[in-house]
This record gives structure tokens, sequence and C-alpha cells, in this order.
């Protein structure tokens, strides 16, 4: 159904912008970004199932998992650095280009 | 992405908002969110686009593009020939999976001969995020638009479609698919997976796997083995509530081989089996797979959600009287049963001195159904407003 794809390419594009708004200084969606990385640390930790993390943004959190469930799950969810949000950035870049194929 | 096309943007949206915006609906919960709208567009054509980054010209940008679909999705609603009788239906069924109930229905009737499907780019997402971050507005409500084909408006018996589409919604709402999708990907990867039965109803993905370029993690094969988990989902899901009547319909509108699979979808010959197993409460265990995770994630089993009910009513040319929800979903079976069975009788029962074809006896079907669902919803409205008296 082409509208799922659209409506999972527009989450993914817009978590890209938040991600690029913090690292550009602007916090007004750091909220947002920590809520997913959140969610992305507890299930690759496993604290979180796939059927307890939050269900509009289960995409994104389940391909981050999936991306490097290493490095998540080494992450302190209360000392999230810089370097965190560029590596989620560059997963989530990667994906992007997957819809642009 | 650049200030001026950003200005270009803006300038399209207001010519198309000028046109839009002495819009009336009929349902309060639009007219709520039409207001909400305006007062959007009032707040962006106060602010100056001058001195805005790259980021934040991004940022505007998809509040425009959200602006460009609820215009066209509200347009559409205020058409005087959308058959409201289904989309009743349909808001039943919904209102089950998604008690929050901040979900509006309006339609569009399109072009397209097999164009049904549900249009949620405006349900989910990060867009009214945005909007209340930069403009404060929170939308209370989100849209969710069906897409009708324009020739089958009134047609009861294809709309049985309408209730797979809204599967595909819940779906999307749940990520049902994609659990099933990483499960299996799992299974995969730990030799875990039972392979007669992932053969059975995944065959190319099954020859995929055992070809020269088998990739668990390709992202071509998952996101075909999950198209295919969906429709599998969204078939089971219709025949909660219409039986097996998408079977019917399937069957006699493939056009290709009924045993053909595509990497988007199962062979309909597969799909009609799964449902009548279902229907027939056989152990299966793709049902018992897609089961689980849907428990798991709505606290819900998929189940009968109609009623059965005997009826001449439809042979005697009178709508059958409907007395609760359920029932009024099992319509669609019952007017399928006809249609498929005895609809000869109408010219029996009725003592007609002349042959009906089939397709009159088709039509008479639709009315029936129609009027059907249409005396519930009334005496459903009648008896909702008395109750709060």
């Amino acid at each position: 159904m082409i509208f799922s794809h659209s409506v999972e390419e527009n989450k993914f594009t817009s978590f890209a912008l938040f991600l690029n708004q913090l690292l550009d200084g602007q916090s007004k969606y750091k909220s947002e970004i920590d809520d997913v990385l959140s969610e992305v640390i507890a299930l690759a930790k496993g604290t979180k199932t796939l059927f307890q993390v939050d269900r509009d943004k289960l995409p994104i959190i389940l391909y981050l998992k999936n991306s490097d469930p290493e490095f998540f799950s080494d992450i302190d969810i209360q000392e999230i650095t810089n370097d965190v949000y560029k590596k989620t950035l560059s997963s989530i870049e990667d994906k992007k280009s997957e819809y642009n194929v | 992405m650049s200030k001026r096309l950003l200005e270009l943007n803006f300038a399209q949206l207001a010519k198309n908002w000028l046109q839009s915006k002495n819009n009336r609906y009929s349902d309060q919960l639009k007219e709520e969110y039409h207001h909400k709208l305006d007062e959007l567009f009032q707040k962006m054509s106060n602010e100056s686009f001058d001195s805005l980054s790259d980021l934040d010209i991004q940022e505007r940008t998809k509040v425009i593009n959200f602006f460009f679909y609820s215009i066209n999705f509200l347009d559409n609603s205020t058409l005087s020939n959308i058959p409201f009788e289904i989309v009743k239906c349909l808001e039943i069924a919904l209102k089950e999976w998604s008690e929050e109930n901040n979900f509006i229905i309006v339609t569009s009737l399109v072009k397209e001969q097999h164009g049904f499907s549900f249009d949620n780019r405006l349900s989910f997402g990060f867009d009214y995020k945005i909007i209340e971050t930069l403009y404060g507005i929170n939308f209370e409500n989100k849209l969710i638009q069906i897409n009708i084909p324009e020739f089958l408006a009134h047609d009861y018996l294809a709309n049985v479609v309408l209730y797979h589409e809204l599967g595909h919604f819940i779906d999307h709402k749940f990520n049902i698919s994609e659990i099933l999708t990483d499960q299996a990907r799992i299974e995969l990867l730990t030799n875990t997976m039972d392979k007669v039965e992932f053969q059975k109803y995944f065959p190319l993905h099954y020859d995929y796997l055992n070809g020269p370029a088998n990739n668990i993690n390709d992202n071509n094969f998952l996101v075909s083995l999950k198209s295919n988990f969906a429709e599998y989902f969204c078939d089971l899901f219709a025949a909660q509530y219409i039986s097996n009547s998408i079977s019917s319909y399937l069957s006699l509108i493939t056009n290709t081989s009924l045993t053909v699979f595509s990497p988007t979808h199962p062979s309909t010959i597969n799909r009609n089996e799964l449902v009548d197993e279902f229907i027939n409460s056989k152990p299966n265990y793709l049902i018992k797979k897609i089961n689980d995770v849907v428990f798991n994630l709505t606290n819900k089993n998929l189940q009968f959600r109609f009623e059965e009910f005997k009826s001449d009513d439809f042979k005697y040319l009178i709508p059958v009287e409907i007395d609760n929800d359920n029932q009024l979903h099992y319509l669609f079976k019952y007017g399928w049963n006809l249609w498929l069975g005895e609809w000869e009788e109408f010219e029996r029962k009725n003592n007609m001195n002349y042959t009906i074809h089939s397709n009159e006896a088709y039509s008479i079907i639709n009315n029936l159904i129609e009027k059907s669902i249409g005396n519930y919803i009334v005496s459903k409205f009648w008896q909702e407003i008395n109750v709060s008296d």
C-alpha cells in the first residue's frame, strides 16, 4: 500500500530534521529525540520488548536498534552525547537513502 | 531548499486556501479541524521567511505539505455524494481498535477502478508535533481519508474491500506487520523458523533464501515480507467483520492466476484459504502467529465481530432490521450469500412475471443493504439521543 511507505518515509525525514536541528544548537525537538533514543536503548538492552515501545515511532526505534544493537545497548540514557546524536543521524540518513532508490 | 521555493509553495497554498477557507461541513469535528487550519494559515502569513535557516525552511515545508493534504482531504468531504452508510460501518469497526477516538474519517471518490484505500498520511507521524512546536497549535483530531472508486461508491458488495483497507490502517497504527517481520527475521537468523510453514505462506521469500543471493537482512526482502504479512493480517482483520465476503469478491476480480504470488501480495488462493481456516476456527500456524502479535499489541484477539442472522427479508425486497453493530457487519455477508446463491427467488417470492438478470439482482441487493444500514444508523442515533435525555 503506497501510502504506508510515504508515511514511514515522512517519519524518518522528520526525525532526521529534528536531529539536525539539535546538532545545530536548537533544542526544541530534543525531548522527542531523547524519547525515541530512550526506547531504542531499552530495546537494545532488553529492558523493553517490541510490544512495549512507542507504537507511532516503532519503525524508527526498531530500525535504529537493529542498525547497531551493541552501540545502543552501551549508552546511558542520562548521558547522551553529541556523538550519539551524530551516530543516530548517520543511521537515519542511511535509511532515508533507501527511500530515494 | 531555498527561501524562494518556500515562498512559492506558500503562495500556492494561499491561493488554494482562498478557495477552501469558506468550506462548511455537517460534522463538528471537521469544522474544528478547519478552524485550526485557518489559525495555522494566519500564523504562517504573519511570519517572515527572510531570516530562516535551511533547517527552518525544511520545517515550514513539512507544514505546508501537511496543509495541502488537509485541504485536499477536507475539500472532498464537503461533497454530497459521500456514501455515509459505509463510512458509519467503518467508524464502528474503527472505534473498537482506536478507543481514544481522535480520528476523523473523510472520503474521496477516485477514478481508479480498484482504487480502494485508506490514506493515513495525516494520521501518524511528527507533522502535528512540528506544528505545535512552531506555532503552538494543537490538532486534537487527525484525518483519515478513505478512497473509493467513483463508480463503486454505492456498491456495498464491493465495498467489503474497505474493511481490509481499515486493516491496513490498524496495522499502521500498531505496527503489526513490522513486528511480525522482525520476528520472522530473527527466527530465520537463529534457524528456529518452521520452514514448511514459511515455504507455504511465503514461497517467494523461501526461494530467495535458498537461492544464490540470499540475505536475510536485505532491505527489499524485508519490505516484501512485511507487505505479505500485512496482506494476511488485513484479510483476517476484515474477516472478523465480514466473514469470508472478501474472498468472494477477490476470487471474482483477480485478473491473474489465483496461485500467483507477487512481491507485495500472497496468492489469492493462499489468502482465501487462510480466511476460511479463520472462519472455521481451524488451528493454523500463521493465524496463531498473527494473533499473538495482535493480542500483545492491542490486548484484543482476532475473533468474530459479526453476528449471523437468518432472514428472508431481502428476498421479499424489504430491508433487514438490524439489532446491533455485529449484525450490521454481517449484512455484507448476508448480501453476498444471496447474490452468490438464491437471488432468483426475487421473482418467485414477489410474484414477478418477468425474469430478473443477475446485474439487476446485484443492484437490488446493494439498494437493500444501503437501506438496511441507513435504517439502523437512524434508529441507533435516536436511541442514543433518548438515552442522553
